[in-house]
């Protein structure tokens, strides 16, 4: 069992500010450790990695290659060279869009589904538009908020591509099934990318297990530092792939009338990458390996056992994502009838400092299918205790109380 | 729970709950809808002139309490205005009859704003 009360005393924000932080699917806070490492990197470190000719060129290169180590280790990836680091998940879902866009042999159906987030949608969108070689569907999500296998066998064929989902969705917080979603495109010969997002935070994953050929995850929703995304991509597709971007360090060679590229992953890295961020990164995971992943999961699936349970007991609100007992990431998106979300998130803060999300969560097809026009999402993580799903129950009636119904 | 501020100024959720001027004009000169796309907020404000004075007007659609509450203040603000007069209106001017709603909702009290500059602007 995770211990709240310890595990809260890690994280500064917390001592210095009142606030109960329910946005963790946006992005989390940071722990001690964290904060640490990234001081540690520019009091003790502080210098281009793989440059260098020097004593702290060669530390720095060191941990920053350990970091490479442990976010394979962590998805249980074959090798280090599968590790590209990015700007955040959004930036590696572009990188293989444009990647495959520049393959000259690749044509055909890119698949996605309604509940993905814009990121893992509108790469592909710039990809197809104008395009003669590709073209973009969506598989459908049903009235339970779960992704429509039947809809996405009857769009798989040997004309797809690609098949990229979201491993969780952020806002129906349904967890997809990876194994199967896999399988058929794989019987297609499609290539699968899965947007970990929402999904490395909160579950153990071994990507060998699941066969993945692509998978992007941000580290600040994961207490890592932001400005920081991992994109694991299998080798002899690193290998394959044309670069989207140039700059030094991704090049082995350079005339005037030849590149020879770099191999994977430095190919996919061009320029200066956030080196501080990388390093910390590295002790973000050793933190959250010390919690244990499973346990983490346990937590927030308590958590949010408690938030749909509690929320369904209300006669006035409306939760959407998969029914009861079926899986379930860790968030929950609702409405409060005759409460406009945006009014609802305003209210949990001036009532008691809650921190929720409204609007649309970066996923405006899927609520068109849902026929809302936004919602409210509350989510959780390691530092949220039972009270703190209370405390935000309390703070819902207190707002129907006040804003009441519409006119 | 603690003693906290009150969520809104109690003058704009009385506008949100009892709106003045909800409606549709039957002929009016200008019409003009601003929606925001970040939460489905959508509103519609009409202007009937007489002269270069604003004789009527009336908005219309659905938003959260800043939204509504905003439309119905400015709607009593505009009325009788030149529209020169009413072109110079700021947001600013807005926010200070609502008692300082949040920064981070200021597109929310901007929307019937923008319609009512989108409207003169044709004129
Ligand atoms: C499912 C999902 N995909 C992608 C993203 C994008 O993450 P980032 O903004 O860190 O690139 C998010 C976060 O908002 C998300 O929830």
């Amino acid at each position: 069992m995770l211990n709240v009360k310890d595990v809260k005393r890690d994280f500064p924000v917390l001592k210095n500010r009142d606030v109960i932080y329910l946005d963790n699917a946006a992005t989390t806070l940071t722990p001690e450790p964290v904060i640490q490492s990234l001081s540690d990197y520019y009091e003790n470190l502080g210098a281009s990695v793989h440059r260098g000719i020097y004593h702290l060129a060669d530390e720095t290169t060191e941990k920053y290659e350990s970091s490479r180590n442990r976010v394979a280790d962590f998805i249980g990836a074959d090798s280090p060279d599968e590790i590209v680091f990015t700007k955040n998940c959004t930036e590696g879902l572009n990188i293989i869009a444009y990647s495959l866009h520049l393959w000259s042999d690749m044509e055909g159906k890119i698949l996605v589904t309604e509940m993905d987030h814009h990121s893992n949608i509108l790469p592909w969108k710039f990809m197809v538009d104008g395009s003669e070689r590709f073209e973009l569907e969506y598989v459908d999500v049903t009235k339970d908020g779960v992704l429509d296998i039947e809809d996405y066998k009857s769009k798989l064929s040997s004309e797809t591509v690609a098949v990229g989902f979201p491993g969780i969705s952020n806002v129906l917080g349904t967890v997809n099934p990876v194994e199967k979603i896999t399988d058929l495109a794989h019987e297609n010969d499609a290539l699968v990318i899965m947007d970990g997002a929402q999904w490395l935070p909160h579950r153990p994953f071994d990507i060998l297990e699941h066969d993945l050929d692509f998978l992007t995850f941000s580290a600040h929703k994961m207490l890592g530092p932001t400005g920081l995304g991992v994109l694991y991509g299998k080798k002899e597709l690193l290998n394959r792939m044309p670069p989207p971007f140039g700059g030094g360090e991704m090049v082995l060679n350079v005339t005037r009338g030849e590149v020879k590229w770099s191999d994977p992953p430095q190919k996919f890295e061009p320029g200066t990458t956030p080196i501080a961020q990388i390093v910390a990164f590295g002790s973000t995971l050793k933190y959250l390996e010390g919690l244990e992943i499973a346990e983490i999961e346990e937590h927030v699936n308590g958590l949010t056992r408690r938030a749909v349970n509690r929320l369904s007991g209300i006669p006035y609100v409306n939760i959407y994502g998969p029914r009861e007992g079926e899986p379930r990431g860790g968030l929950v998106s609702f409405n409060v009838e005759g409460i406009h979300p945006h009014d609802l998130a305003t209210a949990l803060d001036s009532l008691d400092n809650i921190a929720i999300r409204a609007g649309l969560h970066c996923a405006q097809p899927l609520h068109e299918v849902m026929g809302l026009n936004s919602s409210a999402r509350v989510s959780f993580y390691v530092y949220n205790a039972s009270e703190d799903v209370d405390r935000f129950i309390d703070a819902v009636k207190e707002a129907k109380k006040i804003l009441g119904g519409e006119k | 729970m603690k003693d906290k501020p009150k969520i809104y100024n109690q003058d704009v959720l009385h506008h949100y709950q009892n709106p003045y001027n909800k409606g549709k004009l039957d002929d009016p000169d200008f019409s003009v809808t601003e929606e925001n796309p970040n939460c489905g907020d959508r509103i519609t404000l009409q202007l009937k002139l007489k002269g270069d004075e604003i004789s009527k007007v009336k908005f219309d659609g659905h938003g959260c309490v800043l939204s509504i509450g905003a439309a119905s203040i400015l709607t009593q603000m505009v009325r009788g205005l030149s529209v020169g007069e009413a072109s110079e209106l700021t947001l600013d001017d807005l926010v200070d009859n609502m008692g300082n709603p949040p920064k981070m909702r200021r597109n929310c009290v901007s929307l019937s704003l923008d319609a009512l500059k989108d409207a003169l602007s044709e004129w």
